[in-house]
């Protein structure tokens, strides 16, 4: 004879099975897994690109003179840092030219404070954007210490 | 109810469970289908392609490749690779391990000689793309690859390999770099004096060690790239007579002149070529002077080119204080797929 007791009845276990497939789909679709360098690899690269533009501009072009992130940086021209710096990280060899951003802060020593001036002023809409940073010997009466951080926060538009 | 006229459920399944059993199984075969798509991202080829062609990227531009020995006078954009393709070990294109992103004309040009033919191997060019899976890209996997250089100011521009096809996924990495070009001493023919040569003397000991105030990027190194002294500024008829060394026959001083050109056309037998308006060019070739020969010679080496006309004040120029190597910002790419 069947009797009811430790039976689930039909609707129950519809609504069961059902409520547990959802279940292990959510789990499942949510857990993809990401290896750490997945999400790097961008910001890596454009990293790498800011960082080498700012060795470049860095690097006087004839023994003796200034490197000219350094004139940039004591004549206090943004624009000059804009010429040279748009060049280096948009020109691509097949012609085209990419679409990165950025703007400039430098950052120097002020008595015991730390400064911060917008040298490159630009909007920033809270785009994935990485920050690179260069020590510049300026040699310049206007800084205390004749050296200054140059931190350029660069995304991709 | 008549139990007579019930069927017996013995040995039967229920309803419920063919319900429930059922919809395990749709279950069951929707997650393990769901499993193989899961495990994707582990095996995505894009972050390795994405790795190789960073790690292409850092050697290019970050190391002068092997072999690069100071001491010695190895390099390998010196080797020729008819007879010493197996010696270069490794291809990097900068001036030095501790110069990153400046990279080397000579070696540049060297690099971007190549050719897919299968009589390579018999040239002084490389094969593509074995000898660059061999000694620049590595790994057991027959990556192809495509590597660009162009020149932001002037757009020249150097390639190696096809582009990858369309819709195919690629590994890409793009450095900003600076071009170190072979050094140039322009000079000014001065015909109004008295002096009929132009003497250039050179300090053999600042250019086989060169000072350490003058960074590597604006060391004028006439070892390893091309100097060239150019001469320009004739306004009367003039001829060249000769080009010679002092002191004559020191140890390691080529017999041969250097390569003299007249408006980039080559003149080696000192035909007499009217220099008037024109541009002198006497190019000393990367590898015409080496460098453990001069470590031994006097300390002042001169060049002395002698006219029919009278071109200089007649005191010697110092090569040291005339040459300089340009710098000339470039973008370099690499492709992987």
């Amino acid at each position: 004879m069947v009797n009811d007791s430790g039976q689930l009845y039909t609707i129950e276990g519809v609504a069961a099975a059902i409520m547990m497939v959802i279940t292990a789909y959510l789990v499942i679709s949510s857990a993809s897994i990401f290896t750490p360098q997945e999400k790097h690899v961008a910001q890596m690269q454009l990293e790498q690109l800011g960082h080498d533009a700012l060795v470049v501009m860095d690097t006087p072009r004839e023994n003796g003179v200034e490197s000219n992130l350094s004139d940039a940086i004591t004549y206090w021209r943004g624009d000059w840092f804009r010429d040279n710096y748009t060049e280096l990280i948009n020109t691509k060899t097949d012609g085209a030219t990419d679409t990165l951003n950025y703007n400039v802060t430098i950052y120097y020593r002020d008595g015991t404070d730390i400064k911060p001036e917008v040298l490159v002023p630009q909007d920033y809409y809270r785009e994935n954007a990485v920050k690179v940073t260069q020590w510049v010997y300026v040699d310049s009466v206007q800084f205390q210490d004749k050296i200054v951080l140059v931190e350029v926060l660069l995304w991709r538009d | 109810m008549n139990d007579k006229w019930r069927l017996s459920e013995d040995a039967q399944l229920s309803i419920d469970f063919i319900i429930g059993f059922t919809i395990f199984m749709i279950a069951f075969i929707f997650v393990a289908t769901m499993m193989s798509g899961l495990l994707v991202n582990l095996q995505s080829q894009t972050i390795d392609y994405d790795a190789v062609a960073y790690r292409t990227g850092v050697m290019l531009a970050e190391d002068p490749g092997n072999p690069y020995d100071l001491d010695n006078i190895v390099y390998w954009n010196l080797l020729d690779l008819t007879t010493h393709r197996d010696e270069v070990e490794r291809l990097g294109l900068s001036i030095g391990r501790n110069s990153p992103v400046i990279l080397q004309q000579a070696k540049i040009e060297k690099f971007f000689s190549w050719s897919s033919s299968s009589s390579c191997e018999s040239n002084d060019e490389f094969c593509f793309p074995a000898d660059y899976r061999q000694k620049l890209i590595f790994g057991d996997y027959p990556y192809n690859f495509h590597i660009s250089l162009e020149e932001i100011e002037s757009g020249r521009s150097w390639s190696l390999g096809p582009e990858p096809p369309d819709n195919r996924p690629y590994g890409y990495t793009r450095r900003a770099v600076l071009i170190k070009k072979p050094s140039v001493a322009p000079i000014d023919a001065i015909q109004d004096d008295t002096g009929v040569g132009i003497n250039i003397t050179m300090n053999i000991y600042d250019l086989v060690y060169p000072p350490a105030e003058i960074k590597p990027a604006h060391q004028v190194d006439i070892f390893q790239e091309d100097l060239i002294i150019n001469v320009t500024g004739f306004t009367k008829d003039t001829l060249l007579q000769s080009v010679s060394w002092f002191p004559l026959g020191s140890l390691g001083i080529p017999t041969e002149s250097p390569t003299i050109l007249v408006n980039g056309v080559p003149y080696p037998d000192y035909s007499p070529v009217n220099l008037k308006n024109n541009n002198l060019e006497i190019r000393i070739e990367q590898g015409y002077f080496n460098r453990e020969k001069l470590a031994g010679l006097p300390a002042i080496i001169e060049l002395r080119l002698m006219f029919d006309e009278t071109v200089s004040d007649g005191n010697p120029l110092v090569l040291e204080n005339i040459a300089n190597p340009p710098l000339s910002p470039a973008v370099l790419e690499v492709k992987i797929w």
